[in-house]
């Protein structure tokens, strides 16, 4: 028959078409990326305990298995409690912005804030 | 429409979502990051990656080499190298090479600075407490009997027969260039990989090595902390193109008040006291992380004049912070260097 010799109708062009922009939507959802919004990262030890968004809704108080207490409020985090000595890492206080850190060294835990395109790679202290 | 035109447009979509995934996802850089704490300090290493290297295998990598440095060069982890060549101090010892030549690369650096550094400076920093975090004044006489120990000149090292002698008494302090070695250990890592990473950012404690690149832009921004803020707050900002090491120091680094005297870390071997000085921080950057932390201390203790034709000689740079809030940069830096806190003034 003559018909099956066609490539395609127009209807199935168009059904092609339609298909092939779901595939691309499809591809840009699904990447995984986390351009749009900073998170801070909570490791003990080396290991990663949390991730907390910071475009989070929800204030948070987060007690870690060694006693230290991080506070998230209103997108931004840092050290509310720690049991060591010098407490530099309450003063450093809250961070909100990519490529910041607190660390409390005798407790072994690290905040950090990751995402895309920081202002700054890195601060030298 | 039939059963088998139906499944060939299904095929069709899904060749095109896998041609889609193949052909987009090299030519964006992915980034990969990863905290810890090592030699007593934060440590943060970020590597940037084009295509499929395995970013994380190489930062896991970076660590473990860094945890190791400290089994090296730690004075006072019972398992290190270096703590047992201090227990046998007054005898010749054969040690480790990598040992040997951080010695002798801190040292010759040392001897710049007129006898207020050396590499045997344990003596002091320990009665201080420096070295342990548990800060004390310790009396005059303790400083004055302390002091000729902290001498280089009896330091014997050889890179042939790979022996060290310490005097008796002397104790080797590598702590003023721990971090900075550790930044040279990580970028070794990232150069010797078969992971062709694209760029990486690190940071021991403070000290900073950039290597490579990012996918947007050639150059790195490195903040310089204020030194009357917090960590994550910075005065000024440093364009570093490719490869590059910073380190910052800081009298508010490791200090403490006593009877409403203010006492920091950074002492002048000659006189046993933290170095008197209207500097409040200098960041210097150089060629290595040696190099960058030996200098950044050398040059707070000898202030700015005399640490010009020393930072020529390593080709190195500098920003020099003073009590005032006016800041000074060699002039190799002139055009990368830029203030963005309004407090600060260029002299």
């Amino acid at each position: 028959m003559n018909e099956q010799r066609k490539l395609a109708s127009p209807l199935q062009a168009l059904l092609i078409l339609l298909l092939a922009a779901a595939a691309t939507a499809f591809f840009f959802i699904t990447r995984p990326d986390r351009q749009d919004g900073a998170v801070a990262v909570i490791t003990v030890k080396g290991r990663v305990v949390k991730e907390v968004s910071l475009s989070a809704a929800e204030d948070e108080l987060i007690t870690l298995d060694n006693g230290v207490v991080i506070e998230f409020t209103d997108g931004k985090i840092g050290f509310k409690e720690s049991g060591c000595p010098d407490k530099i890492c309450i003063r450093t206080g809250m961070l909100s912005k990519v490529g910041e850190s607190a660390a409390c060294v005798p407790e072994g835990t690290v905040i950090s804030i990751e995402g895309k395109a920081p202002d700054i790679d890195i601060i030298s202290y | 429409m039939n059963f088998r035109k139906a499944s060939a447009l299904i095929l069709t979509a899904l060749c095109l979502l896998l041609l889609l995934n193949c052909c987009t996802v090299p030519t964006k850089s992915r980034s990969y990051q990863k905290s810890d704490i090592a030699m007593g300090s934060a440590v943060s290493v970020k590597l940037y990656a084009l295509g499929d290297a395995d970013t994380e295998q190489v930062a896991q990598q970076m660590i473990t080499k860094i945890k190791q440095l400290d089994t090296l060069i730690s004075k006072n982890d019972e398992n290190a190298f270096l703590y047992s060549l201090n227990q046998k101090s007054g005898q010749t010892l054969e040690t480790d090479p990598e040992l040997i030549d951080y010695i002798i690369k801190t040292k010759e650096v040392y001897a710049l600075s007129d006898s207020k550094l050396s590499v045997t400076s344990g003596a002091l920093t320990e009665l201080w407490g420096f070295d342990t975090d548990n800060f004390r004044l310790p009396e005059e006489a303790e400083i004055k009997k302390a002091i000729p120990f902290c001498s280089d000149e009896g330091l014997t090292v050889s890179k042939k027969n790979l022996t060290v002698f310490v005097p008796e008494g002397g104790i080797i302090n590598l702590g003023s260039v721990g971090k900075g070695i550790a930044c040279d250990k990580a970028v070794e890592c990232f150069n010797y990989s078969s992971q062709s990473c694209q760029g990486a950012v690190i940071s021991v404690g403070g000290s900073i090595a950039v290597i490579g690149s990012h996918d947007k832009k050639q150059d790195w921004t490195v903040g310089i902390r204020n030194p009357f803020g917090e960590v994550n707050d910075y005065f000024g900002t440093l364009t570093v193109s490719g490869t590059g090491f910073v380190s910052t120091s800081g009298s508010y680094e490791k200090s403490f008040n006593l009877d409403g005297k203010s006492y920091h870390h950074i002492l002048d071997l000659t006189t046993g006291y933290p170095v008197e000085t209207e500097l409040v921080s200098v960041s210097v950057k150089a060629d290595s992380g040696l190099l960058s932390d030996a200098l950044s201390t050398m040059c707070f203790v000898l202030g700015e004049e005399k640490s010009k034709d020393i930072l020529n000689r390593y080709n190195a740079q500098a920003v020099f912070v003073y009590k005032d809030k006016s800041v000074s940069v060699t002039d190799g830096i002139k055009d990368a260097f830029k203030i963005v806190n309004g407090e600060f003034k260029p002299i």
